[in-house]
């Protein structure tokens, strides 16, 4: 049941400041963060004392995009396995921190562990409770997360931005997606958070079992995170009327542990950043020097605030874009990043000269609404590159349409890619299904 | 109505006091006062520092980063 977002702003003290304060703001911070970690982080003293820098030598922000190294996700592995178990990232002893979570592992390398302080913790969650107050969320909201509340920090940060709010929160980690739909429709749900391939699998079940989410719910916002499903526009529009409710897209990490920018309830297209939490620049990931506004770009993120294991310009590999802040009419100063993450580096493959990410063959298939679940590999195939998508349909898909079906996908990603793919119907059920984050695109060339 | 952006200085002080106040309460010895308060001065934190009345300049001078999480 879609109704208008409410608008607001949670600190408007920050949010609506002038941009040239917003940025020496963000300075004082980051010098504080920069002393910090010299002082405090074995990790950061001797990565700066290698590039012959002292906190003294960062008295502007263009210091610290020049001189400053940055932390790729390698060098935070290397450190935990010369250093077991959590490296020399930790700047206070165990005993003060408070939270233990990792990273999800879907990357297929070991996960990072990270540790919170109270702080740091409550700074998370504060994080998510700003981004979901701007997008809407109020005292009054039902809330399901439908997670399964693991170490992998996933939407805790959202279960305690939620809490702060003084929403009812509904925790559903275990329970199956039949009977997630159901509490949504029996209690009156106004906010469903969860990944976007859920959503999809909630809307699946959903049809399979004969309910109506969108006619039958109070449902109001979906808060999805964790992947780059909302981005997508096929996947976002699919979500968004199988639901009948606004899709909202919030970004983070877990290495930072907050929520880095995330839609508000204007639903511009863009996600406006925490910038007085986080420092973002979006740079060449080959040559690191900026690129500007409007120009495709790999983030470097740096939390403004972390106690426990500061995390100085951590490339993170994620694509962004960076639109400046009028592009929303909220009136809020900080800037946006075009549609949110919109692919990954490391997850870029070329098939026959195409660059080619899992975001744009998913962009394709999701125009097919008869598409359940999909697959995709690269393939060599009588030693051709090949792009295999494979695709199961909905039960209700009548047998002579298939083969039809097929030969569309064909054809639009001929059209759209300059690929023209093998689209192999599969048994129904035969398909990996993904509560948290999807992996539906595998480079099988590399297994040679 | 103007939606309000900034507290007063009253206000900023007295968020500032309740932080000491708060802050030394979670040094007592009976665990429902230490770690009640311990958690509500943490909490605290947060406003202040998103309020940025963190700095040298402001009522909670020297309740900076880290100073006693």
């Amino acid at each position: 049941m879609k109704v208008d977002l409410p608008h607001g702003y949670w600190n408007p003290k920050i949010e609506l400041m002038p941009r040239n304060e917003l940025m020496q703001l963000q300075l004082r911070r980051l010098k504080q963060v920069i002393r910090y970690a010299w002082e405090m982080c074995p990790f950061y003293r001797d990565l700066m004392k290698r590039h012959g820098i002292t906190p003294g030598d960062i008295l502007t922000l263009e210091d610290f995009f020049k001189k400053f190294p940055v932390t790729r996700r390698d060098d935070l592995d290397k450190d935990q396995l010369d250093h077991p178990p959590y490296g020399t990232r930790l700047a206070l002893p165990l005993h003060r921190a408070l939270r233990y979570h990792t990273t999800s592992g879907t990357t297929g390398k070991p996960p990072v562990k990270a540790f919170d302080t109270e702080r740091d913790w409550i700074w998370g969650g504060n994080a998510w409770a700003t981004s979901l107050y701007n997008f809407g969320v109020r005292p009054n909201d039902v809330v399901m997360i439908a997670f399964g509340y693991g170490s992998f920090i996933g939407f805790w940060g959202a279960h305690y931005g939620f809490e702060k709010i003084g929403c009812k929160v509904l925790p559903t980690g275990g329970m199956d997606t039949k009977r997630r739909i159901q509490m949504i429709l029996d209690l009156g749900i106004t906010v469903l958070c969860c990944t976007p391939s859920y959503a999809l699998r909630m809307l699946h079940v959903a049809n399979e079992e004969g309910l109506e989410l969108a006619t039958g719910s109070r449902l109001n916002m979906i808060v999805v995170a964790g992947e780059p499903g909302a981005s997508i526009a096929s996947t976002r529009d699919l979500i968004e009327r199988g639901f009948n409710a606004h899709l909202g897209d919030f970004m983070g990490t877990t290495e930072t542990a907050g929520m880095t920018a995330s839609s508000c309830s204007m639903l511009c297209g863009g996600l406006h950043i925490n910038e007085d939490r986080f420092l973002t620049e979006v740079v060449d990931p080959s040559t690191l020097e900026p690129v500007g506004y409007g120009a495709r770009g790999m983030m470097v993120v740096t939390p403004l605030v972390k106690e426990a294991m500061p995390l100085i310009r951590y490339a993170t590999n994620d694509i962004v874009v960076l639109d400046k802040s009028n592009v929303c009419p909220c009136g809020r100063v900080f800037d946006l990043f075009r549609g949110g993450i919109l692919g990954r580096y490391d997850d870029m493959v070329k098939v026959r000269g195409v660059q080619l990410t899992p975001q744009m063959v998913e962009e394709i298939v999701r125009c097919f609404p008869e598409v359940e679940e999909f697959f995709t590999t690269v393939e060599e195939r009588d030693g051709l590159d090949t792009l295999c998508i494979k695709v199961e349909l909905r039960a209700d898909v009548e047998p002579r349409l298939v083969e039809q079906i097929s030969v569309k996908i064909k054809e639009r990603a001929k059209a759209e890619l300059g690929l023209t793919p093998v689209v192999p119907v599969q048994p129904s059920g035969s398909l990996p299904r993904f509560e948290l984050k999807a992996r539906r695109f595998k480079d099988l060339r590399l297994k040679r | 109505m103007e939606e309000k952006r900034c507290l007063n200085r009253a206000d900023e002080q007295e968020l500032a006091t309740a932080y000491k106040i708060l802050q030394k309460l979670s040094e007592h010895d009976l665990p429902v006062v230490r770690f009640n308060c311990r958690k509500a001065k943490n909490e605290l934190w947060q406003a202040l520092f998103e309020l940025d009345l963190l700095d040298e300049s402001g009522p909670a001078a020297g309740l900076g980063l880290l100073t006693d999480g």
